[in-house]
């Protein structure tokens, strides 16, 4: 099958023909300024030496990254328009495993992600974060090294026997061997092939602080909390189920997208997730002693209250008279709730759906991608129990993982 | 062979594309609008902008070609933005156009998007005569030409400082009013008195515009008055704008004959602007030419009709990312 490769994401172009995982022809374009670097001219180049059209093409290959973000979306791009225009499939490798591959042994990948930090493969595990928490990652006498900050890895491991492969960066023939087998993306679905950043799911969550096991969240607050600042969504863990998380200060565009992951008509009234009561009063929420009696049990834990809005309300919640707090039991979760603020997080599934336990089922459930995935491991399939404190009297509207009788029992002798 | 250019548009926070004729009629056109996403920062986040464009490029391209059901390979060429614009922007746009056009087998050229703008006022109908003025006013461009032909095209005035556009969306912010701040503050403005006296930059100096003085006169009067009434804040601030833009046309108008004013760019969607120039217009006795709403803000089909230009103009430059390009350059 006659394939294009595609690679862009390091200072030299590169670009290949192969049949199958047979490399036909291979031509380079280095020491060209990037705004300079032509990529369509290196292609008809590539196809005159080896005596093709681009209508013999069958397939097109391409490296996603991590690398230089403007570079790979160049090669991106091209990949996705010349497909589109030939009427055939893109198929995609990231830079790092190109990397691992070309290597033939098993090696410790890295790229520069720019200030002190890296993306790195060990083995089959993706990583992301400062340079030296990802070197620290290795736990044998010896590893082979490549990709960027080969020499920096030896001196950041003095006890261990670093081996430089001399492999700089992805190449071509790599990226035909590799995709020889994959299943060709339609390049008219959104994000077919979109350059990989620290936010894809596959880093995601796979910081210096993952220990290799997999109930472990990894991701940094940091992180999170700049995402969703940024208007990203973030899947997230939470202590019932897998939650999709934005900042309600961020606008209506990640609630646009947030529901069109989940199919559903947009609305605001999503529940709130907080780090305390305190957070809530500030949203300008009345907890009469119901509410304080029920937080006072179940707080933090799996239980959502329904509390009028009475006080100074951000501009956010204008035209609210009512919102649906949690206090979820996560430390992870509360770290990043008292650095973000409260924040808008509904259950992570297709509308009419239960929420699946692990990330990948969600990620493989959800109709799009959300900016940043947090695995957690597997969580539960139960929801909280909603309380409606904003009536007269108390009632449970939901039951979920507080049963009613508990409820009951708090709420027993409590004045409206 | 189809007598149709594919225009291709993303230099800043839409990706738009259309299917265009020699005479400017439009024969499909679509617009993926990232203005939502921007909203909250006030202003254009290029590397959400990047990524948005790659996400929506292919799916508004074949939108265009499934509305028309149009043969892309019979197309007499691709024109896609070159520059000016974002970086990272303009490269999504020109490396998928060159992706498609060798896999179309269809010329790639590489269009100043200011040229697309001055000849937005002649899609879906002729609307201008020649010679004409030209009054370019958006987010990132303000500027005074003059062109006898399409293809001849005369720098007679630009900004010294922010754009007019820019402007607006700077005191938009100021007065809390979101991003794009264009037609929010007119809205605000229209329901004020233009009572405080802001100043008028460079009034009666030659055609070159400064609009960054104002800003900051803004600036310092909110900062001085916090409790002005926002509306009558907006009112002032547009009636300087006006009173500016209003006179360099004038005297360009004065200057040289010209059959009609042509204003285009975002901010010729002001109704304040249309009202204050067709004044202008009547009493100097030219026609005014505005293009339809749709197309005063970026658009694939104002590129579609300026490569024919260049196509007539035997003008071929490569579809190559260029941040920075006078009004002038093909």
């Amino acid at each position: 099958m006659l394939t294009l490769a595609v690679e862009t994401s390091t200072s030299t172009f590169a670009v290949a023909l192969g049949d199958g995982e047979r490399v036909l022809a291979t031509r380079e374009l280095a020491g060209v300024a990037p705004r300079d670097r032509d990529l369509p001219g290196l292609v008809t180049g590539l196809l005159a030496d080896a005596g093709y059209a681009f209508a013999d093409l069958l397939r097109v290959a391409v490296d996603v990254g991590p690398g230089n973000l403007t570079a790979v979306r160049t090669g991106v791009a091209y990949a996705n328009g010349l497909a589109f225009a030939l009427g055939i499939g893109v198929v995609t490798a990231d830079s790092l495993e190109l990397m691992a591959a070309r290597a033939g042994q098993p090696v410790l990948c890295l790229r520069n992600a720019g200030g002190g930090a890296a993306y790195g493969r060990l083995g089959p595990d993706y990583l992301h974060g400062p340079l030296a928490a990802l070197a620290a990652r290795v736990r044998t006498g010896a590893v082979a090294v490549a990709g960027d900050f080969r020499a920096e890895v030896a001196r950041l491991l003095p006890g261990v026997l670093v081996e430089d492969t001399g492999i700089a960066g992805p190449d071509p023939a790599t990226l035909l061997r590799l995709t020889a087998d994959r299943t060709p993306l339609d390049p008219t679905r959104e994000r077919a092939a979109a350059p990989l950043t620290e936010t894809s799911p596959l880093f995601a969550g796979r910081g210096e602080a993952g220990e290799g096991g997999a109930a472990v969240h990894g991701g940094d607050v940091e992180k999170v909390v700049a995402v969703l600042r940024d208007g990203g969504v973030v899947l997230l863990p939470t202590d019932t189920v897998y939650g999709l998380a934005v900042h309600p200060e961020a606008g209506d565009g990640p609630l646009g997208r947030l529901f069109a992951m989940k199919r559903r008509p947009l609305s605001r009234n999503l529940p709130i997730m907080v780090a305390d009561a305190d957070q809530a009063r500030g949203l300008g929420a009345q907890v009469p002693a119901s509410a304080e009696k029920l937080l006072a049990a179940f707080s933090p834990g799996p239980l959502t209250l329904a509390l009028g809005l009475t006080g100074p309300a951000p501009a956010w919640l204008a035209g609210r008279d009512e919102i649906a707090v949690r206090v979820p039991d996560d430390a992870f979760l509360l770290d990043v709730l008292r650095a973000a603020g409260p924040l808008l997080v509904t259950s992570a599934n297709l509308s009419g759906h239960d929420t699946p336990e692990t990330m990948g089922e969600v990620l493989a459930q959800l109709a799009g991608q959300p900016d940043l995935a947090l695995d957690g491991g597997p969580r539960q399939t139960v929801p909280s129990t909603l309380v409606n404190c904003n009536l007269p009297a108390p009632v449970v509207e939901r039951v979920g993982a507080v049963p009613a009788e508990r409820i009951a029992e708090v709420l027993e002798g409590t004045q409206p | 062979m189809t007598d149709l250019i594919l225009g291709i548009e993303t230099s800043c926070d839409d990706t738009s594309v259309a299917l265009v004729e020699r005479d400017g009629t439009v024969v499909a056109a679509s617009t993926a609008s990232q203005a939502a996403l921007h909203t909250r920062y006030g202003g254009v986040y290029p590397e959400m902008a990047s990524r948005a464009h790659i996400d929506k490029i292919l799916p508004t391209v074949r939108m265009v070609l499934d509305d028309s059901g149009v043969d892309p390979r019979g197309l007499r060429a691709i024109g896609v933005t070159r520059g000016p614009g974002l970086i990272g922007s303009l490269m999504v746009g020109v490396s998928t156009a060159v992706g498609l056009g060798q896999g179309w087998d269809v010329p790639v050229l590489g269009i100043n998007h200011l040229r697309g703008h001055l000849r937005s006022a002649d899609l879906e109908e002729r609307r201008v005569d020649y010679p004409a003025t030209i009054l370019l006013v958006s987010g990132g461009h303000t500027f005074l030409a003059r062109m006898t032909d399409p293809g001849t095209i005369t720098l007679l005035g630009s900004t010294v400082d922010d754009s007019v556009g820019e402007a607006y969306d700077k005191v938009a912010r100021m007065l809390g009013l979101g991003y794009p701040g264009g037609p929010a503050v007119d809205r605000l403005a229209a329901t004020g008195s233009p009572v405080f006296p802001f100043p008028r930059p460079m009034l009666r100096d030659g055609l070159d515009f400064s609009f960054s003085g104002l800003k900051s006169a803004v600036e310092r009067f909110l900062a001085a008055e916090p409790d002005a009434p926002p509306a009558d804040v907006a009112a002032s601030f547009v009636a300087a704008c006006l009173e500016v833009l209003v006179a360099k046309c004038r005297r360009a108008l004065a200057a040289d004959r010209s059959e009609c004013l042509v204003i285009v760019g975002g901010v010729a969607a002001s109704p304040q602007l249309r009202e204050a120039a067709g004044e202008l217009c009547a009493s100097a006795g030219v026609r005014l030419s505005l293009p339809p709403l749709r197309w005063s803000t970026d658009n694939g089909a104002m590129i579609g009709l300026a490569t024919w230009d260049y196509l007539a103009n035997g003008q071929a430059p490569p579809a190559l990312a260029t941040t920075s390009l006078s009004i002038e350059s093909f």
